[in-house]
C-alpha cells in the first residue's frame, strides 16, 4: 500500500509541475495543446480512413470470395461429374451420333478398298518406288478385314483408357473440398475482422486478397480441366467415326501420314483422361489431407507460421494441391491430341474476362483508387510531419518513398477511376451529352474524363453557355486536387483547349505539368498581364472590352493565362472551339501571337469573317492603328512591334497570296514608309538599329534633363542651407551677446577684464572663430568690455 | 494596273484548288522567291506588283502564257528583263506545281517557261 501511494505521490507531483509549466509559459502551453489535437486529429482521421478502407475492401473482398466460392464449387460438382461413367449418358463408340457419322464414313469404305487396289495396280504397272506391292496387297487384306472392326477397336483403346480414369475418379472423394476449406477460412476472416485491432486488419485485408487469387487461380484450372474432359469427350466421338477411312489409309504409302495423323490424335486423347484424372486425384488428396492431417502429423510448411499468425499459414500449404492441378492440366493438354489447346485458351479467356469485371467494378475500383492513392496519403502526412524539424528526415523518407512507389501504383490509381462512357455517348446530341455529364451519378474526376471526351468529339462547342461556365468552376477544382490533376489533367487540358475564355490563372498553373513549366507560364501571364494594362490604358474600346469581363469576375491575370492558353492550343483543335470563345478577349489577344496555320484554320473551321474579327475587334492588330491614326512615329512604332511579336505571322501576311489578300491596316502604313514589304525586310534591321539609337539619344536626352534637374535642386538646397546658417547665425550671435553682457557685467575687477580680452584676442585670431557667430558680435562685446573696465576700480 | 480580286471571291477561288496549289498560295516560299528574283534583277520596287500577278496565276484568274505580257504591258518591265524573270519565275514557282496548272489552263508548261497548248494526240500508225 505504502509502494502504491508513493508511486501516485510522485506521479502526482510530475502533473502538477507540467500543469505549473504550462501555468506559467501559456504560449508554450497554448503551442503544447495544438501540437497534441494536431496529433490526435492525424491520428484519427488516418485511423477513421484506414477503417473506412478495410471495411469496404473487406466487403468487397467478402462479396467476391462468396462470389467465386459459389462458382467453384459448381464447376467442382461438374468436374466429378464428367469423369464419372457414364457421364454424357452414352456410350463413347456406340451411341446415335457415332453410328449416324458411321453410316456415312463406312459407306466410303467398299469404294476406298477398291481405289486402293487400283492405285496397287498402277504402282506395279509404272514400278513405283517404294511401292511394295506384296506388302501392299497384304495390308488390303488385312484392313479389308479389320476395317469393318474398326470402331470396335476404338471401343477396346478408350475402354482400356477409361478404366485407368475410373480408378483414379472413383477414388476422387470431392475436389470441392478445397473450395470448402477455402470458404471457411474465408468465414473466419470475415468473422475476426471487427474483433481485431486496426493493424491486423492491413494483415487480414492482404491475406484476403491472397486468398481471392487462390480461387481464380483454382477456377482457371477447374475450368481447364472441365473443358479438356469435355473435348476428350467429342474429340474420341469423332476420331472413331472417322476411323474407317484412317484405317483405308494406312494402307497405301501415300496415304499413310493421315492414318499416322489420326492414330497419334487418337490415342492422345485416350491417355489425356487417365493422366488429368490421376492429377485431379492427387490434387484432391492432397486438399483432403491438408484439411485434415491424420493425428500427430505436423501441419506442412511449419516455418511459414514462423513470420505469420492468423488464417495465412492455413492457406500457403493449399500451393501444392493447386501445383499438381496446374501439373495436370499442363500434362493433360500436352498429353492430348489437337484441339486440346483450345481448351486452355478458352479456359485463360473466361477467367480474364471474370477478372477483368471482377476489377473493373465499382466497389473494386474504389478500393483499387485507395491503393493508388497510397503515395498521396504519404506525401500529406510527409507535409504534416515537416512541422517539427526533429520528424523532417522521417518526412523526407514518406517523400522519396512516395516518389518511388508512385509510377507503380499510379496506372491502379487511374484505371481504378476511369469512366467508361454510356453507350452510344458518341453519337449523342450535344443537349443529350450534356444532360448525362451533369447526372449526380458521377464524381467530379468522372465528369473530367466525359468532358474531355466531349472536347475531343466536338460536341462541347455546342452545348450551352451555363453549362461550360459550370463545367470551368467544377475543373478548377478538380484541378486544386494533385492527384486528381495528375491522373486527369489531360482530360481537363482538352477541355480548357475549348473553352480557354473560362480559365483562370490559377487553373492554368495547375495544368502545368512541372514546376519550371510552371514557372515559365507564370512568366508569360505576368508579361501578357502588363501588355494588357498598357493597351487598357491608352485603348478606349479595348478598355471597355476588357471591363465587361472584370465586371464577371475575371481579373487581369485570369484574362492573360486564357491568352496564354489559346496561344498554346494547336491549329487543329480550333474546330472544337465554340464561336463565343472565338470572340473572346483571350483569343484577339492571343491572336497577336498565333501562326498562319491557326489563322487558316479559323477561316476553315468558322469562316473568313469571324478571322478578321480578331483583327478588327478591340485590341486586335488592325484596331490599334485605329487607335495611333495621324500619329506617324505611333504608326511606325506599333508595326515595329507587330513585326517584333509575332514575326512569322507578319511575314505571313505580306510575303504569302493568301495573306496578301487580307485587309490589314499595318500594310497602308508600311506602303507608305517603306514602299513595299521588300525594301522594309531589307531595310528594317537598319531602321530599328537607327530607331534604338534614336531612342539611346532621347534615354541621354533625357538623363541631361534629369541632371539639370538635380543640379537646380542642388543649388536650391545650398541656397536654403546658406539661409538657414545665416538664421542660425544671427540667432547665436544674439545669445552670445547675451551670455557675453552678463560674464562681463558679473567681472569683479579690471585684471579680469585683461585676461579675458587675452583670451578672446586669441581666440579672434583662429579662423574659425571668425566664421562663427562670435564674429558679428565681437564690436558690442568689446565696447561693453570697455565700458566695464571704465567702471572698475 | 493590277486589279484586286475581292476577298470573298478570292477564299472561293483558293478553296476550289488543288492542294498543292492552295499549299503554294498559302505559303510566304512564293513572295520570297519573287522578291530575290525581282532583287537579283534590280527591280525591288516592282516585287509587290510581281506578286499580284503571280498571285493571279496560281489562282487560276491569267493564264501563265500571258504572264510574260502582263510584265511587259501592265508592269511596263523592259522586255529583257521580263524575259529572264518570266523564265526564273516559271522555274521556281510555276514548275513546281506545274501538273496542277496544266489541270487548270489545260496546257503544257515547259521549264523554261514556254506554254503549250494541250492537244490530244491524233497519229495513229498506218495498220497495213
Amino acid at each position: 500500500m505504502g509502494k502504491v501511494s508513493k508511486r501516485f505521490s510522485s506521479f502526482s507531483k510530475i502533473k502538477i509541475l507540467i500543469f505549473l509549466l504550462l501555468l506559467t509559459f501559456p504560449n508554450f502551453a497554448f503551442a503544447f495543446w495544438q501540437w497534441l489535437a494536431s496529433i490526435g486529429s492525424f491520428i484519427l482521421s488516418t485511423t477513421l480512413t484506414i477503417l473506412s478502407v478495410s471495411i469496404v475492401v473487406i466487403l468487397v473482398l467478402q462479396l467476391l470470395l462468396g462470389a467465386m466460392g459459389i462458382i467453384n464449387t459448381i464447376l467442382s460438382n461438374l468436374v466429378s461429374w464428367i469423369i464419372r461413367p457414364g457421364a454424357v449418358g452414352w456410350n463413347y463408340v456406340n451411341n446415335p451420333f457415332v453410328n449416324a457419322g458411321l453410316e456415312i464414313t463406312g459407306g466410303f469404305v467398299s469404294i476406298g478398298l477398291v481405289l486402293a487396289l487400283v492405285a496397287i495396280a498402277f504402282a506395279t504397272i509404272l514400278r513405283l518406288e517404294g511401292w511394295d506391292t506384296k506388302r501392299l496387297l497384304i495390308k488390303l487384306g488385312i484392313v479389308a478385314m479389320l476395317v469393318n472392326f474398326a470402331p470396335v477397336i476404338c471401343g477396346l483403346i478408350v475402354d482400356a483408357s477409361n478404366i485407368f480414369m475410373y480408378y483414379f475418379s472413383e477414388r476422387i472423394g470431392g475436389i470441392g473440398v478445397l473450395t470448402t476449406t477455402f470458404l471457411n477460412i474465408v468465414e473466419n476472416i470475415i468473422g475476426s475482422f471487427l474483433g481485431i485491432p486496426i493493424i491486423q486488419q492491413l494483415n487480414t485485408v492482404a491475406i484476403a486478397i491472397l486468398q481471392l487469387i487462390f480461387q481464380i487461380y483454382l477456377s482457371f484450372c477447374l475450368i481447364s480441366f472441365l473443358l479438356l474432359f469435355m473435348f476428350r469427350v467429342s474429340a474420341i466421338w469423332i476420331f472413331t467415326i472417322l476411323s474407317p477411312i484412317a484405317f483405308i489409309c494406312w494402307i497405301l504409302p501415300a496415304t499413310k501420314r493421315y492414318w499416322d495423323f489420326w492414330w497419334d490424335n487418337f490415342l492422345r486423347w485416350c491417355l489425356a483422361g487417365p493422366i488429368c484424372a490421376f492429377f485431379l486425384y492427387l490434387g484432391a488428396r492432397a486438399a483432403e489431407i491438408i484439411a485434415s492431417p491424420p493425428p500427430g502429423t505436423p501441419l506442412p510448411f511449419a516455418s511459414v507460421q514462423n513470420f505469420t499468425t492468423g488464417p495465412l499459414h492455413q492457406i500457403i500449404p493449399y500451393l501444392f494441391p493447386l501445383g499438381l492441378l496446374n501439373l495436370g492440366i499442363i500434362l493433360g493438354v500436352q498429353g492430348a491430341g489437337v484441339g486440346s489447346q483450345i481448351a486452355l485458351s478458352w479456359a485463360r479467356r473466361g477467367v480474364g474476362w471474370v477478372g477483368e469485371k471482377a476489377v473493373r467494378s465499382r466497389p473494386m475500383r474504389w478500393a483499387m483508387g485507395k491503393v493508388g492513392q497510397t503515395p498521396e496519403y504519404m506525401e500529406r502526412a510527409a507535409s504534416w510531419l515537416r512541422r517539427w524539424d526533429a520528424l523532417t528526415p522521417v518526412a523526407s523518407g514518406l517523400e522519396r518513398g512516395s516518389s518511388a512507389i508512385r509510377p507503380y501504383l499510379a496506372h491502379y490509381a487511374v484505371r481504378a477511376r476511369e469512366v467508361t462512357p454510356p453507350e452510344g455517348f458518341e453519337k449523342m446530341t450535344p443537349e443529350e451529352q450534356e444532360k448525362i455529364v451533369q447526372s449526380p451519378v458521377y464524381r467530379s474526376y468522372e465528369r473530367a474524363q466525359l468532358l474531355g471526351k466531349m472536347a475531343e468529339l466536338g460536341t462541347l462547342a455546342k452545348t450551352s453557355e451555363e453549362f461550360q461556365k459550370r463545367m470551368a468552376t467544377e475543373m478548377q477544382l478538380v484541378l486544386r486536387n494533385p492527384a486528381l490533376r495528375v491522373h486527369f489533367g489531360n482530360d481537363i487540358k482538352k477541355f480548357y483547349d475549348a473553352l480557354f475564355n473560362e480559365l483562370t490563372e490559377e487553373a492554368k498553373l495547375n495544368l502545368a505539368p512541372n514546376p519550371q513549366t510552371q514557372a515559365a507560364w507564370e512568366k508569360i501571364i505576368s508579361e501578357r498581364e502588363k501588355e494588357l494594362r498598357e493597351e487598357y490604358d491608352k485603348n478606349p474600346e479595348f478598355k471597355n472590352l476588357i471591363d465587361k469581363e472584370l465586371q464577371r469576375g475575371r481579373t487581369f491575370r485570369d484574362i492573360a493565362a486564357g491568352i496564354l492558353h489559346f496561344e498554346q492550343i494547336r491549329p487543329g483543335d480550333v474546330s472544337k472551339v465554340p464561336g463565343r470563345a472565338i470572340a473572346s478577349i483571350e483569343a484577339i489577344w492571343g491572336a497577336h501571337r498565333m501562326g498562319p496555320a491557326k489563322f487558316q484554320a479559323i477561316i476553315n473551321a468558322f469562316d473568313f469573317q469571324t478571322a478578321q474579327s480578331l483583327l478588327e475587334a478591340p485590341g486586335g492588330w488592325n484596331q490599334m492603328y485605329q487607335n495611333v491614326k495621324g500619329k506617324p512615329e505611333e504608326e511606325i512604332a506599333l508595326l515595329l512591334k507587330q513585326r517584333k511579336e509575332n514575326p512569322h505571322f507578319f511575314n505571313w501576311l505580306f510575303m504569302s497570296e493568301l495573306g496578301r489578300q487580307l485587309p490589314f491596316s499595318g500594310r497602308d502604313v508600311l506602303v507608305r514608309e517603306f514602299r513595299n514589304y521588300g525594301i522594309f525586310k531589307t531595310h528594317v534591321s537598319e531602321y530599328e538599329k537607327f530607331a534604338e539609337e534614336i531612342e539611346k539619344l532621347n534615354d541621354l536626352t533625357e538623363m541631361e534633363r534629369q541632371l539639370i534637374n538635380i543640379q537646380h535642386s542642388y543649388n536650391s538646397a545650398i541656397a536654403r542651407k546658406e539661409k538657414e546658417r545665416a538664421k542660425m547665425l544671427n540667432a547665436l550671435s544674439l545669445e552670445i551677446e547675451r551670455r557675453a553682457k552678463e560674464i562681463i557685467a558679473g567681472m569683479a575687477d579690471k585684471n579680469e577684464v585683461d585676461r579675458f580680452l587675452n583670451r578672446f584676442g586669441q581666440l579672434h585670431l583662429q579662423p574659425g572663430f571668425r566664421q562663427g557667430p562670435a564674429d558679428k558680435v565681437i564690436p558690442t562685446i568689446n565696447s561693453e568690455l570697455y565700458k566695464r573696465w571704465q567702471q572698475l576700480p | 494596273m493590277i486589279p484586286k480580286i475581292p476577298i470573298e471571291k478570292f477564299l472561293k477561288l483558293y478553296k476550289s484548288l488543288p492542294q498543292d496549289l492552295q499549299e503554294v498560295v498559302s505559303s510566304e516560299k512564293t513572295g520570297e522567291e519573287v522578291w530575290d528574283i525581282c532583287q537579283r534583277y534590280g527591280i525591288p520596287e516592282k516585287s509587290e506588283e510581281i506578286l499580284d500577278v503571280v498571285g493571279l496565276v496560281l489562282i487560276g484568274l491569267l493564264p501563265p502564257e500571258d504572264f510574260r505580257t502582263a510584265l511587259e504591258k501592265d508592269l511596263k518591265i523592259s522586255s529583257p528583263i521580263a524575259e529572264k524573270i518570266n523564265r526564273e519565275i516559271f522555274r521556281f514557282v510555276f514548275f513546281p506545281v506545274k501538273l496542277s496548272l496544266e489541270k487548270i489552263y489545260k496546257m503544257e508548261i515547259e521549264e523554261g517557261g514556254t506554254v503549250k497548248e494541250k492537244k490530244e494526240d491524233i497519229y495513229r500508225e498506218p495498220i497495213e
